[in-house]
């Protein structure tokens, strides 16, 4: 052992090798319970955009039939009661319009905050597993390692405890 | 054992069900680390001590504070996305992005590990 070297109980490296053990083995189910929430909630989001992207189909829909209407009233031929040409009265149909038209902005202008929603999102998602990852080779590289080491130093514990049995047996004898 | 993880856990219940497991665990291992302080002392020893207290403590305090914020805002998104499916959402009345974002920034970064009290 080095010079200095000072081990009171060499149970010590058993214990820390167990603590590591613990730390690593709780923490990989810990990180897997966060991941299973991200991916739920990154669902979540996923199922809404796809329902916003659905009402804005919808609407574009509904505005396409809407404008049909309105085309087929104004070309609508009609008389007043002296038989004079009179320009039809469509003004239904041009509610039916704006108000379409209203009800497509709106669809739109939720998709786009959505959007810039996700965009957010994406960004944090990001920033989560670039910290994820530090952790994950802190679990599954470093602190392995670190195991290693504190098992060389069991090692040469044992070696040395050994060494110091053989030397007493010798002076006894 | 368990009494103390339990003791642990309700410490933690300011913490969400992601975030208390993790600083249970952190403050366990520390507490082992601290339990066996006076029983290993050499060079080996100071570079272990250094590695675990400086390193390992960096990056488990910023998962921890990572998971803490990807917690609060991912249920903070979801909430503004549900706004989002209301037949009024578009319309100009709902929460504008910059308040998204200040609301998704709020209250984020709180150290939960404190390097002070599971120094090894």
């Amino acid at each position: 052992m080095s010079e200095g070297a000072f081990v009171r109980n060499k149970e010590v490296f058993k214990r820390l090798i167990e603590a590591i053990d613990s730390f690593v083995c709780r923490n990989k189910e810990n990180v897997q319970k966060v991941d299973d929430f991200v991916f739920e909630k990154e669902n979540e989001l996923k199922k809404i955009k796809e329902l916003l992207e659905q009402r804005l189909v919808e609407a574009q829909h509904k505005l396409q039939s809407c404008l049909m209407e309105q085309a087929i009233c104004h070309q609508r031929i009609e008389y007043d009661d002296e038989g004079n040409r009179i320009k039809p009265n469509c003004s239904s149909e041009n509610n039916a319009v704006m108000k379409a038209q209203r009800q497509e902005k709106f669809a739109r202008n939720a998709l786009n905050e959505m959007n810039e929603l996700l965009r957010y999102v994406e960004k944090f998602v990001r920033e989560y597993y670039h910290k994820r990852d530090n952790f994950m080779q802190l679990l599954e590289n470093k602190l392995p390692a670190d195991q290693a080491n504190l098992n060389k130093h069991s090692e040469i514990v044992q070696q040395y405890v050994n060494t110091l049995i053989r030397k007493n047996g010798r002076k006894r004898q | 054992m368990e009494e103390k993880d339990n003791k642990q856990h309700s410490e933690n219940s300011e913490f969400s069900n992601l975030v208390s497991p993790l600083v249970t665990e952190g403050q366990q291992f520390y507490q082992t680390l601290n339990g066996v302080k006076d029983d290993w002392h050499d060079k080996a020893a100071d570079n272990f001590r250094h590695e675990v207290s400086d390193h390992l403590f960096r990056v488990t305090s910023e998962y921890i504070n990572g998971v803490d914020e990807i917690e609060q805002r991912l249920n903070i998104a979801v909430e503004e996305a549900k706004k989002l499916t209301s037949w009024k959402a578009g319309s100009g009345g709902w929460l504008s992005i910059t308040d998204i974002g200040m609301l998704v920034d709020r209250g984020l970064s709180r150290l939960i590990m404190k390097r002070d009290d599971y120094r090894f």
